[in-house]
Order: C-alpha cells, then structure tokens, then sequence
C-alpha cells in the first residue's frame, strides 16, 4: 500500500538547517499495522504528516496505492486523502465549537454525503464506541479518554483504508489507553491498514511490526512472530 | 450547512465573548451611522421624482457679463418677455413662468407676511401637484385667483375652510383674491418654499409695470412641457437662436438658452455653484464620501478584530483540513460567518437608527422615516453582504491558505500579528485626519463669529418698510420718527435702503469719478442724516452730513483718491464727500476676508430709497409701543422687524445646510474616533492574551508592575504615534486645501495648535485606554498568568 524510498524532509530556516528525515525506505503493506518508535525529534510525526499527505517530502519518492504522491499539490492531496486517510491524535484535535456528534459528523460533510446518510453513520459509530449519550456535549466537557474516542470514531467514520495514529494513547492513562488500542485492533482486523507512532512498547506490541527510527533513519524493525518466539 | 454556520458563528461569539462584542458594537455603530447618511441620500435622490415618465423642462439662461463672468440663472427672462420664448420656440407646448417673491397678504385684519409664487394660469398643468381641494381646470383661471399649498392654507385659514375664502395681496396695489384651490407641495419638491401660495402671472404682470427697486435684477423663471416627439437637439437649437429674439440686455456681453429635465433641477442644475456648500450635490458627495469613511473604518475594526479570532482558529482550520475540507469549504465557512455577524449587528444598527432617527431629523432639518422600501431594504442587505464579506475576506483567504502541520501547531501566525497592527494603525490614521478637519472647522465657525462687524450691532431694530418708503416727499416718515423718538427707551431713529447684515443684495452701481470721466462700479447705501448717529459713528469734526451728500470708508483711498469736497456722481446726480468714516461690515465680512478685498462703501445721504426703519433702542423698550405708532402711520404695512444682532449671528454663523454638514461631520469623526478604540481595544485585549505568559515569565525573572506597563505601551504606543504624525499632517494638508468646500475661508490661524492639539488627543487618549487595559494583566499574580496557558 505504502512504498517510501530515499525520503528525506529537511526544515529550513534563516539560520539552520535541518535534516528531519534522511534518505528513508519503508514499505507498509495493505492490512498491516505498523508501529513506529524512536525518541523524541527522530521525526516519527514527520513521517507520518507525509505519509498521511499533509505535509511535502523534501526528496525522494512516495507511492500510495501504486501512485506518486510526493509532490502532488496541496489541492490534489486534498482529494487523494479524502475518505481515504483516517487521523488520530495525541490531543485529540476536536473542534472545540462542535458537539461531539457535529465532530463525528464533519469528514462526512466533505465527502458531500446527504444529510439522512450521514446520520445513519454517525449514530452507527457512536454505538459502536460507546459515545451516543454524550453527542450534544462539546469536547471540554469530556474526559480525555472520551475526547480521543470521539476522535476515534471521527478518524474512522469514512472506513479509510489506511488510518494514522500519532501518540494515541499519549494523553491518556493505561485503562483508557488500552480501550483506544482494542479499538484500533478491531479496524486492523476489519482490514485497515493502521500506522501508529508511539513511545509506548507496550502499546507498540499490539503491532503486527514495529519501526524504529532514529535521527531521521530506521534503525531496526521488528515483526510480531519474532517477538512471540 | 447555513444553519451549521450560523450556530458555529453563535458558538464562536459566545467563547469570545468580549473581542465579539467589540466587533458587534463597532459593525452595529457603522451600520446605523450609515443607514441614517443613507435615509438623508435617499431623500435628497428623491427630489421631484414624483411625477413619473413627466417630460417637464426648466429654462436656465447662461450669462456672461462685461468682466466675462459666466452664470447660470434658472431666473432666465424678463416677465414681460415670456411671451416671445412660445412664440419662437414651436418644440414647446405650453409654459408657465415662475417667479417668487414675498408679500403682504391681508386676511380677516390681520397681515402676513408670506412666500408668494407668481405662475401662469396653466402651471399646474405643466406641474401637476396633487390637488386637495378645489377643481385643476379652474385653478388659477380667475382673474383673480389664489392658490394655497397644504401648509399655508392651514396657517391662514386654521378652521379648515380655506376654499372659497378671500385674502387681499397688498403690493403696489390692492388685490382681491379668491382661494380656488389648495395643493400638495412635497417637502423634497425643488418648488417647495414652505407655506406658499401662488398667484396669476397676470398680477405680476401689473405690478411690474410699476418702476421696481431693482428692475435688472428681476428676472422669472420659466417652466415647460415640449411638444410631442420633440427633437432635443432641435429644441436644443431653436432655444440657442432665442437670444436673438429677445430685447438685448445691456448687462451682459453674451446670452445663451439651456433646458434641463424637471427631476434633475434638485442636484444637477447648472444654477449650483460647484463652491457652494448648500449645493445639494456637494452636500451629497460629502454624505458619500462620509458614509464609505464611516463604512471603510467599521470595516477595518471588524477585520482586525476577525484576524484576532483567527488566530485562535488556526487549529481548528488544520483539523478542517485534515478531515477533507479544501480552501473553498473554509474561505465560504469564515466569509459565512463575517455576514452573518454582519446580520445580526445588521439587527442592532436598525435599533441604534430608529432611536437616533428623531435626532438626526433635527440635525439634518428634514422629517426622516425608515421605510420598508424596496430600495431601502436592498440597500442594508447589500450593504451588510458587502461589509460581512469585506470584513471576512482576508481572515478567510490568510486562514484557508495556512499549511496543515502550521496549522495545527499554530505556527506562521507572525504575519497575522503584523497585519493587525497595520489595521490599528490605519484605524488611528483617519481618527487623526478627521480630527484635524473636525478641529479646523469649528475653530472656522468660532473665527468668523467672533469677527468684529465695526460697529455696535446691540439693540438695533430693523423695519421693513414698503415702498412708499421710497417717496423721499413722504412726510410721513419724518413724523412717524418724531413719534417714536418721543417714546421712552428710544435711543435714535434712521432710515436706510440698506440696514446692516439684513438684505441679501448690496446695491451696486457706477458712478463718476471726480475726474467727471471715470466709471467705476461700487457699493452704495442710501441713509438719511441720523444714521451715522444712530451708528455710534463720530469723526473728530463730528459727523453731521447734509442732505444729498456722500460719506464713504477711508478704505476707498487704499487705491483711489477721494477727498472730502470731491464730487461723486451717480444717475446724473452730484454728491459731494462730506466725510470719511473707518470701515464697517454692512454685510456679512467672509467675502471680504477670505478674498482679501477692500470693503468699501459709499454712503448717499438723503431721503431717497429708504426702505427701512432702523430704531436703536434701550433694552427695556416696549416694542408694543413703537408698533401702535406703526400701525396709526402706516396701516397698510405688517410691523414685521429684525434685530440686526440677530442678523449679524445668522449671517457670520453658517448656512443651515453647512451646519448640518459640519455637525453630522463632527458626530461621524467621534464615531471614528470611537470605533478606533474598539480597535484598539480588540488589539490590546489580544497582545495582552498572548502575552499572559510572557508577564508572568517576566515577573518571575524580577520585571516590575512599571516595566511591564511600559513594554506594552512601548510596542502599541508606537502604532498610535505613527498614526498621529501621519494622520495629522495630512489632514492639515487637506484642510487647508479642500475646506472652501465648507462655504469657509482657510483662514489657518490656528492651524499648528490644531495640529498639536490633535496629535496629544490621539496619543493620550490612545494611551490612557492601553494603560487601562494592561494594568491588570500587569498587576497579576506571576503564578495565575502562568497557569493560563
């Protein structure tokens, strides 16, 4: 699904220069679940912002479904990521003027779809991820771990093909953070093909690979099987 | 998805409840202010527009004088002379001529004064006002007919049964009139003089056969409706060939016909002088120019207030982005909400406006409605549309264009700050430049009303006669002066054609110079002997000239020689200087001022033309006495009189349509003024959010209450300061270069004081506000500033 080969994303300034992602090489196969690790400024989130098209590599190539994308222009990556990309992440990004049902709602309205349809979907997520009783609350008037599964439930709602996670389990404590993550293996096993950054090993684990990535390069990966044996 | 912007647009007010209020006030404020300019616009738009599909034209006649000086006159023939223009001018149907004047009207014993139009019998089939009473065909057929509009029917007839009564016009002679109908005269009727009655031509056309005051200043207007399927350029033609027709007029060198269409008379006639501030056009322009300021200024606060909420949008434009929205779903989203905050100011402004409307009617001097027009209603939708999307433009266009991963990190919001400031300061810029103009103008006012007229103008009657006043055999002036005399309270008694700041034409004439070849044009007065007295004038040889002698300003020697014994002759008549007297104002001194020109004057001394009674008196006269005397000498003429004080305040005061410009002008610079600290107040309240932390970072480090404030007002304070050395230079640049507008000499005594004055205005009261905004960001506690964010 996902080919990288000699990615590289380098920030300029006035003064310095640097080099976040060097000459990288990665390939995510359909229905994968990949975890990506690495310490802090390894440019895990970089990585993901190109592979989730909101963000330019400097260099090197990036085929989506078979498709270069690298360069394509902000608008083209605007129609290539609808209903295809779904997003997580560590705070959440809600809406904070919305209610919890207008959130889930919002990629629907993009994607153009009628009014009757797109209620459908959303009570059908709600239900699924435990929310309906809260659909007219605004985001501040949720816990955390509510707050990210409403995230959740709006990064899924298009049933993308490939759905990114930055620190999803980030702001939240192990019982919410573990409710988060059976609900990402529920996508994985309904066929998404799920990249998730972390800087938890445990939550790593519950991918079926995991990428570490240091100074802009992967340093080792690790498949499920292995670990198990 | 409407209904989804205007609850995000609720929600968005409600969490920034302050910096939206701000923007409410400022729209709702433009809005109203420019709804009323509108209403007033409107109205002068709607100048005779009340005859649809009408064809009727008005003569104007172009002069050129023996100096080659060009006027328009709507005044275009001699009465007399009307005849001819139907006769050789077969494009036109019928016509009437128009012309009024003011008379004494004599009903049920008492006299009125009143506005009277002389028009032809079939003017009110050219004109078709709306008739309330009576019969059109029989209007003004009657030998001797009266025709009275609505509001003088009522003030001379207040029963309510004014058809069929009779009123006797006193002019040159006694005339008998009937009231056969009364009329519908629209205030915003170019025709509209108030209470007004009109007349047959045909007595007109006897009086004047009797010598006039002024016979070449009398001219009539003439009205009339071409043929059908007229050519204009034939009728264009036929009245360029008219002059030729005509008797020569010896006052002009060149003399040209002109017709203008009846609904463009109000605003468009050639008549305005383009440097007349009661050009309604020029008023209108100024209105407009007015309106888009108020406007362009409304709408710079509610964009900066806009960008200030944008910023702290711009994660919520990354997530939009995220989730699929593109540029256009954002732009309409933010242009969406700026109408319809734009709406719902839209609501309050109509509120503001009808609570103010009362006011400003009596500003403005005309009886102002709102209306649910057609006209009016697309006029604050469109208005609202174009302020909503103006305002939200460049937030939407600046957000929309953000990058993603910017975004959601809230970075790249630098040129957005930078951007902010710029609108503050524009918003002070025009705050300095209006005040300098509002600053100007009133110290104009105050200049020319403090002017000393050179003589005491206190207690000082004025009374018109009528023209008996002109017999200089009439015995009975000298008498009715020595009966008031008599009276106690009496100070002296005068007669003058001309008495001080009361008639609106000066009379010029030629007159020989000593040399007996000479002519030369200049003022003259026509005085009896106590005038000068009377004046409070005295020379070292006193001042008693006798009858047919002149005196005259020392003024007329700056450039010609005159000495006392020096004959001056005028209509073949000599008068010798008796004496010379310092200058005074015998009409208003802005002219003379503003122009730089000698004021001179030529008193004749003698008992010709001496149409006013001029009576100094002591505060406690009973002026019910000096009217018995009137009334027993002269029963025929209304005891109508003027203080020349108050003469002297109306004519050094401004025109009722300059001081409503200048007083509409003055509220609208506060309004700027106003809705620039909204500005600026939306800017502080913001630079003080963001920078919360950085205080409490600050007082942790050591920094003082006094460093902080400083550092805040050192960052703000240079904005207003840029805005007042910009702004305040320009408006002195413009003042002294476009105030004739305003009718006033540039008369820039004062100018730096205004200009200083104006700059400490805007810095102080720019700096006060910032200090009342910051001081209590700046007196928190270190660890509450540090917990916000």
């Amino acid at each position: 699904m996902i080919k990288i080969a000699g990615l590289t994303k380098v920030f300029r300034t006035e003064e310095v220069e640097s080099t976040v992602l060097n000459n990288l090489n990665i390939v995510i196969k359909k229905g994968e679940f990949v975890s990506i690790m690495g310490p802090s400024g390894c440019g895990k989130s970089t990585l993901l912002n190109i592979i989730g098209l909101l963000d330019t590599p400097s260099g090197g190539s990036y085929l989506l479904e078979g498709d270069e994308v690298a360069s394509l222009k902000e608008k083209d990556r605007i129609i290539r990521r609808k209903g295809l990309i779904g997003y997580i992440f560590q705070s959440f990004n809600l809406i904070d003027e919305l209610t919890v049902y207008e959130n889930i709602e919002l990629p629907l309205i993009y994607m153009k779809m009628g009014k009757k349809e797109r209620k459908e979907k959303v009570e059908n997520i709600m239900k699924m991820f435990a929310i309906s009783n809260r659909r007219k609350h605004f985001p501040q008037q949720l816990s955390g771990g509510q707050q990210q599964r409403v995230a959740v439930a709006r990064a899924v709602i298009t049933n993308p093909k490939l759905i990114l996670a930055d620190e999803p389990t980030g702001n939240l404590d192990s019982k919410r953070g573990k409710i988060v993550m059976s609900h990402l293996m529920k996508l994985h096993e309904a066929g998404a093909t799920i990249i998730m950054v972390t800087h938890s090993p445990r939550f790593a684990e519950y991918a079926d690979r995991r990428i570490r990535l240091f100074d802009g390069k992967v340093i080792s990966e690790s498949v499920k099987e292995a670990l198990n044996v | 998805m409407f209904k989804n912007y205007i609850l995000l647009t609720l929600r968005n007010i409600s969490r920034n409840k302050v910096s939206s209020l701000i923007a409410i006030a400022g729209l709702s404020l433009g809005i109203a202010s420019a709804l009323l300019l509108y209403l007033f616009i409107d109205y002068q738009i709607s100048f005779d527009k009340f005859f649809p599909g009408n064809n009727i034209k008005r003569l104007i006649v172009k002069t050129v004088d023996h100096d080659l000086d060009e006027y328009y006159k709507k005044e275009a023939v001699r009465p007399h002379t009307a005849g001819i223009i139907k006769e050789n001018v077969p494009s036109i149907e019928e016509m009437s001529i128009y012309y009024t004047s003011a008379g004494t009207l004599h009903i049920h014993g008492e006299n009125f004064w009143e506005a009277i139009s002389y028009v032809d019998s079939n003017f009110f089939d050219i004109i078709p006002f709306k008739i309330l009473e009576g019969k059109r065909e029989i209007l003004l057929n009657g030998i001797n007919s009266i025709v009275l509009n609505k509001e003088i029917a009522e003030k001379l007839f207040p029963q309510g049964d004014a058809l069929g009564q009779t009123a006797e016009l006193k002019d040159k002679g006694n005339y008998l009139l009937k009231v056969t109908g009364i009329i519908e005269t629209p205030s915003n009727s170019h025709l509209y003089r108030g209470p007004q009655v009109f007349i047959g031509s045909n007595i007109l056309m006897e009086i004047a056969e009797e010598p006039l005051v002024l016979p070449d200043e009398w001219r009539v207007g003439v009205y009339f409706i071409p043929v059908e399927g007229y050519d204009e350029q034939v009728l264009s033609q036929e009245l360029k060939n008219l002059s030729d027709f005509l008797p020569q007029d010896e006052d002009f060198k060149s003399v040209d016909f002109f017709y203008e269409d009846f609904e463009d008379i109000h605003l468009f006639s050639k008549e305005h002088w383009i440097e007349d501030p009661s050009n309604p056009l020029i008023m209108l322009i100024f209105l407009g120019i007015l309106t888009l300021a108020l406007l362009f200024i409304t709408i710079i606060n509610t964009i900066s207030i806009l960008t200030a909420q944008s910023i702290t949008r711009t994660k919520e434009v990354g997530i939009r982005k995220v989730l699929g929205s593109n540029n256009r779903d954002l732009i309409f989203q933010f242009l969406a909400e700026s109408i319809i905050l734009s709406f719902i100011s839209l609501i309050l402004a109509l509120l503001i406006a009808e609570l103010l409307l009362p006011i400003f009617s009596n500003i403005v001097l005309v009886e102002l409605n709102i209306n649910c027009s057609l006209s009016f209603i697309s006029f604050i939708i469109l208005l609202t549309l174009l302020i909503g999307i103006t305002s939200g433009l460049y937030p939407a266009f600046y957000l929309s264009s953000l990058k993603v991963v910017d975004s959601i990190k809230g970075k790249n919001l630098l040129k957005l700050g930078k951007f902010r400031k710029a609108l503050v300061l524009s918003l002070f810029f025009f705050s300095s430049f209006f005040l300098v103009w509002a600053l100007s103008i009133n110290n104009e006012v105050q200049f020319i009303r403090n002017i000393d007229v050179g003589f005491n103008k206190e207690n000082i009657m004025a009374i018109h006669g009528g023209y008996e006043f002109l017999d200089e055999s009439n015995e009975n002036l000298l008498a009715f002066k020595e009966e008031v005399k008599k009276l106690t309270g009496i100070v002296a008694v005068s007669f003058t054609s001309n008495p001080p700041f009361c008639y609106e034409e000066s009379l010029f004439n030629q007159y020989l110079d000593a040399d007996g070849v000479t002519k030369t044009f200049e003022q003259f007065v026509y005085v009896d002997k106590d005038y000068f007295e009377l004046m409070g004038f005295t020379t070292d040889q006193g001042l008693t000239p006798q009858n047919n002698s002149a005196v005259v300003f020392e003024s007329i020697n700056n450039y010609r020689d005159i000495s006392i014994g020096d004959l001056i002759e005028i209509d073949s008549e000599a008068y010798p200087v008796d004496s010379v007297i310092e200058a005074y104002y015998l009409e208003s001194p802005i002219y003379y001022i503003s122009k730089n020109v000698s004021n001179n004057l030529i008193h004749i001394v003698g008992t010709k033309n001496l149409l006013f009674t001029l009576i100094r008196v002591s505060p406690d006269v009973d002026i019910n006495r000096i009217k018995a005397i009137w009334n027993s000498f002269f029963p025929e003429l209304p005891f109508e009189y003027v203080f020349i004080s108050d003469q002297v305040e109306y004519d050094l005061s401004p025109d009722d349509s300059v001081k409503t410009m200048i007083l509409v002008f003055n509220i609208s610079v506060y309004i700027t003024l106003f809705i620039s600290l909204l500005g600026l107040f939306g800017l502080i309240l913001h630079t003080v959010k963001q920078k919360t932390k950085e205080i409490g970072i600050r007082k942790v480090m050591g920094a003082g209450f006094f460093s902080i404030i400083s550092q805040i007002l050192r960052e703000s304070l240079s904005l207003i300061f840029i805005a007042a050395i910009t702004g305040v230079p320009l408006g002195v640049y413009t003042v002294k270069n476009l105030l004739f507008f305003f009718g006033y000499p540039v008369l820039m005594y004062d100018l730096a004081r205004i200009s200083i004055f104006s700059a400490i205005v805007i810095i102080s009261t720019g700096t006060l506000f910032i200090i009342f905004m910051v001081i209590n960001a700046a007196r928190s506690n270190p660890s509450d500033a540090l917990r916000y964010e």
